[in-house]
C-alpha cells in the first residue's frame, strides 16, 4: 500500500484513514454519507464544489429514497468531472471521489436501487421492510415489547405481526429476535408478504429444529 | 533547570536514567482518548490504590502511557519489564493483577490476548495486531508518559535536534530530507524536503513552520494519538525543520475538538522551554524558535493549506487561489511552510538515523512508514 | 452582562489585543457563556478595532460558535465515517427521542443542546455519544436514558 499503488485503483492514502466495510454496508449510502458531509463542510467560496456537490447529494439522496431514474449514474459522472477540474481546493477536487469509486466498483448496487428499488445491503430505510415470519415466530413477545412505537401486534402463542404503516424501520425487532427463531426478516426489492390472519396461533417448532 | 549546551543533555539523560531502574515493575496504562473513554483513568488509580495498600509503593512505578493503538481492547496494560499485556483492564481486575502478576509472578489469563487458535499471547510484540507492523513512529507511545519530558529524552529524545544544530548546516538538513524522500502525511503526499526548500529560497526573512493537526477526515485519528502520546517528536521535528528553512516562529494548528492532545502539547512546550529546547538559544546553539498553539473552531475546510493560514491570521479559513503557493506566501503573505503532524515527527528519526535506513524502508515511491486508523485492523463489522 | 463583558476585557488582555487571535478569544468567550452575545461581539470589535460584520462572519462560518445560548449539558453523537457504519444513526434516533430534540437544537429550559460531530477520534468505541466531555462508546438505549437522567 503506497501512494502511487493507491492513486491507480481510484483511492488515496490520504491521511490514512481506513473503514473495512461488509455486505451489510451500502456503498450508495456510503457515498452519500460522505457527500453529506462535505456539503455541510464546504466553505462555499466556488460554485463548483459549493452547488456541485449540493446536486450531487440531492441526487444520491432520490436513489436511496427510491427514486432514482436512469441517466442518474451519468449525471452524477458528469457533476463530478467539473467538481474535480474546477473547484478552488482540495475539498472539491476529491469530493466527487467516493462517488466515482463506488459507481466504478459498486454500480450493481446503484442499479438495484434504481432500476428495482432495492437495497441490496438492506439499509436505506425507504427501500427496506420488517417482517415477521409466521412459520418461525414462537410468539416469545420481546420484539412485541421492545419496538419503540409499537407497530407489532400479536400476544401469547399468537404469531406476531408488524404494522407497515406504524413501523419505523429502527430494526430493534431484528436484533432482538433470538437467533433460534430468526423469525424478522429484512426484505428489500419485494413487497411484504400478505399478514396471516389476525390470532393466527404459532407452529410451535421442538427444541432439536430449531 | 535550563540545558545550556548538548553535553547538558547528556548529564540530564544520564541522571533520569541513573535514578531509573528497569528491573522494577512498571505498569503502564495506556491513557490515549480512546482508552480514557473505557475509563482507563479509573483503572490507573486502581492500581495506585491496590500497589499502595498491598505495600508495594516503593518498588512499583506506575506510568500513563499514549496510545497503544489497539484501541478496540482498551484499557491496555503492559507491565514491564516482562513487557505482559493485558487488555480491557477495568479497575475491578487490578487487585488480581497485583497479586497474581506483581506479588505472585503468575498471569491473569482471562485478560491475556487470544489468537484464533485460542493460544493466549503473553507479550505485547507478538499479539498478531502489533506483530506484522513496523512503528518507528509510533512505537514509543507505549513506553512514555506525554506528560514528562524526561520519558522522552530517556529514549534519546532530542538527540537528532543536537546533532542538527551542531554537527550539520541547515542545507545539510534540508539534503538529507531530501534524499530520504519523505512525502507528506497529511493527503497531498507532496515530498517534504521539496515544500521545504522552496520556503526557505522564497524572497523574505520572516519564515514560518506550521504543523498542520487540524485532522478533519472522519475515520482519522492517526494525528491525535501521536500528538497525544508523543507530542515531543514532533516538536523535534518542527525545530529541526524551522532550523533548515531559516524559521522563528511555529504555529501548531489543532482541533479543538482534540482537548487531551491540547492539554499534552501545551505542557510539552512549557517543559522543552524550561529545559531550554524551544525559546532563545537553544542548547547554547543561538538558534531562537517559538511556538505557539492555535485551536480549530470547526471547520474541516480549515485543514486546508491557505485556508489554514488564512485561520491562524484570524480570519474565516476559507481556501486561497492556488496561483500563489503558500510555501512562498502564507501566514501575513510570509513564506510559510506547513506539514502534517506524521511528516514532522519522521523528521527526527531521519536526522538520526540517516536518510538511507528512511528510504530502505517503503516502495520505490512511497518511503518510510504510514500510519493508518485504525492501525487497527479494522473499524465497522467484518464477517469471518 | 456586566460580568460577560469585563471578562471580555480580560481576554482581550489575555491576547494582548493581538487581532489574529480573535478565534482565540472567540473561542473562550463561547466557553465561558456558551454562547456569543451580541454586546460581548460589539465590545470586541470596539476594542479590536475589527468591523462587526467580519466578527460575524467568522462565528457564523465556524461550527464551535453559537449566537444563540446553548444549553448547560451538551449532548453530542459522532457522526464519523466509523461511526457511521458502526450505527451511529440509530444511536442519533435514540438520543433524539430521548431528549426531544433534534441535533442543533437546545431544550427550552437550556438545560441540553444535542449537536452532530464528525470524527471525535475514537472510532473503536463507535457508535460514540459525548456528553460533556465524557464519552460513551456503543450505548444501549437504557444506558443513554440514565446518563441523561443523571444530568442536573
Amino acid at each position: 500500500m503506497d501512494f502511487d499503488e493507491l492513486a491507480k485503483v481510484g483511492s488515496m492514502m490520504g491521511s490514512g484513514g481506513m473503514i473495512v466495510m461488509d455486505e451489510d454496508d451500502c456503498m450508495v449510502d456510503v457515498a452519500r454519507y460522505f457527500l453529506t458531509f462535505l456539503t455541510e463542510e464546504s466553505c462555499g467560496k466556488c460554485i463548483p464544489c459549493r452547488e456541485g456537490i449540493r446536486q450531487m447529494l440531492t441526487i444520491l439522496n432520490r436513489i436511496c429514497e427510491g427514486e432514482g431514474k436512469e441517466g442518474d449514474i451519468v449525471m452524477l459522472e458528469e457533476l463530478s468531472e467539473v467538481v474535480q477540474d474546477a473547484s478552488l481546493c482540495a475539498l472539491g477536487t476529491t469530493a466527487p471521489n467516493p462517488v466515482l469509486s463506488t459507481i466504478r466498483y459498486f454500480k450493481d448496487e446503484y442499479e438495484a436501487h434504481i432500476r428495482e428499488s432495492r437495497c441490496p445491503a438492506g439499509v436505506c430505510k425507504a427501500l427496506v421492510s420488517y417482517y415477521i415470519n409466521p412459520e418461525q415466530c414462537q410468539a416469545c413477545q420481546i420484539c412485541l415489547r421492545e419496538c419503540p412505537v409499537g407497530a407489532i401486534m400479536g400476544g401469547k402463542n399468537i404469531v406476531h405481526v408488524i404494522d407497515q404503516d406504524k413501523c419505523t424501520k429502527c430494526g430493534t425487532c431484528l436484533d432482538v429476535c433470538p437467533i433460534r427463531f430468526a423469525a424478522v426478516e429484512k426484505l428489500s426489492g419485494r413487497p411484504v408478504p400478505a399478514a396471516p390472519p389476525q390470532g393466527t396461533k404459532v407452529r410451535r417448532v421442538k427444541k432439536a429444529q430449531q | 533547570m535550563r540545558l545550556k549546551s548538548p553535553a547538558d543533555l547528556q548529564e540530564k539523560r544520564q541522571q533520569i536514567i541513573s535514578l531509573r531502574d528497569s528491573s522494577r515493575h512498571c505498569v503502564t496504562i495506556c491513557s490515549g482518548t480512546a482508552c480514557h473513554a473505557y475509563a482507563s483513568e479509573k483503572t490507573a488509580l486502581a492500581f495506585v490504590e491496590e500497589i499502595k495498600s498491598s505495600g508495594l509503593k516503593d518498588n512499583v512505578d506506575i506510568r500513563r502511557t499514549g496510545c497503544h493503538g489497539f484501541c478496540e481492547r482498551g484499557p491496555i496494560v503492559v507491565i514491564f519489564p516482562e513487557e505482559i499485556c493485558y487488555l480491557g483492564v477495568k479497575p475491578e481486575d487490578v487487585s488480581e493483577i497485583v497479586s497474581t502478576t506483581l506479588m505472585g509472578k503468575g498471569l491473569v489469563d482471562r485478560l491475556l490476548y487470544k489468537d484464533s487458535n485460542g493460544e493466549k499471547v503473553v507479550h505485547e510484540g507478538d499479539i498478531p495486531f502489533y506483530k506484522n507492523q513496523t512503528r518507528i513512529v509510533f512505537g514509543n507511545n507505549r513506553l512514555i508518559d506525554p506528560k514528562n519530558i524526561d520519558d522522552y529524552i530517556a529514549l534519546g529524545g532530542y538527540d537528532a535536534l543536537t546533532k542538527a544544530l551542531f554537527e550539520m548546516s541547515p542545507d545539510d538538513v534540508m539534503e538529507m530530507v531530501k534524499r530520504a524522500n519523505l512525502r507528506g502525511r497529511g493527503g497531498g503526499g507532496f515530498p517534504a524536503g521539496m515544500k521545504w526548500e522552496t520556503t526557505r529560497n522564497a524572497p523574505g526573512k520572516t519564515k514560518y513552520v506550521i504543523v498542520n493537526a487540524d485532522e478533519g477526515d472522519p475515520g482519522a485519528y492517526m494525528d491525535r494519538s501521536l500528538l497525544e502520546g508523543n507530542p515531543h517528536s514532533v516538536l523535534e521535528g518542527l525545530i529541526i525543520g524551522a532550523y533548515a528553512i531559516g524559521s522563528h516562529k511555529g504555529y501548531v494548528y489543532v482541533r479543538q475538538e482534540y482537548p487531551l492532545a491540547i492539554e499534552n502539547l501545551s505542557i510539552a512546550l512549557n517543559q522543552a522551554g524550561e529545559y531550554g529546547l524551544l525559546g532563545k538559544n537553544i542548547l547554547g546553539s543561538r538558534f531562537n524558535f517559538d511556538v505557539t498553539v492555535h485551536r480549530g473552531a470547526g471547520a474541516f475546510v480549515s485543514g486546508e493549506s491557505s485556508a489554514l493560514m488564512n485561520a491562524i491570521e484570524g480570519k474565516v479559513g476559507e481556501p486561497r487561489p492556488k496561483y500563489t503557493r503558500t510555501a512562498v506566501s502564507g501566514i501575513g503573505d510570509k513564506p510559510s511552510n506547513l506539514n502534517n503532524v506524521e511528516t514532522w515527527a519522521n523528521v527526527p528519526l531521519i536526522i538520526s538515523r540517516g536518510a538511507d535506513w528512511f528510504a530502505s524502508i517503503g516502495t520505490e515511491g512511497s518511503k518510510g512508514t504510514k500510519i493508518f486508523s485504525p492501525d487497527r485492523w479494522t473499524v465497522g463489522r467484518v464477517h469471518t | 452582562m456586566t460580568k460577560n463583558l469585563s471578562n471580555v476585557n480580560q481576554i482581550i488582555a489575555k491576547y494582548q489585543g493581538d487581532q489574529s487571535a480573535l478565534i482565540q478569544m472567540l473561542l473562550e468567550i463561547q466557553r465561558e457563556n456558551r454562547w456569543l452575545p451580541k454586546p460581548v461581539l460589539a465590545r470586541l470589535s470596539q476594542k479590536l478595532g475589527i468591523p462587526i460584520s467580519q466578527i460575524y462572519h467568522i462565528a457564523t462560518f465556524y461550527k464551535a460558535f453559537s449566537l444563540i445560548p446553548q444549553g448547560r449539558h451538551t449532548v453530542s453523537v459522532c457522526l464519523g465515517t466509523a461511526c457511521h457504519v458502526r450505527g451511529a444513526p440509530r444511536l442519533l434516533d435514540r438520543v433524539t427521542d430521548t431528549l426531544k430534540l433534534n441535533p442543533g437544537e437546545t431544550s427550552v429550559d437550556y438545560k441540553f443542546t444535542l449537536k452532530t460531530v464528525n470524527c471525535l477520534g475514537c472510532c473503536a468505541l463507535g457508535p460514540v455519544m459525548v456528553v460533556d466531555g465524557e464519552y460513551y462508546g456503543k450505548p444501549s438505549a437504557k444506558e443513554i436514558e440514565k446518563v441523561i437522567a443523571n444530568c442536573d
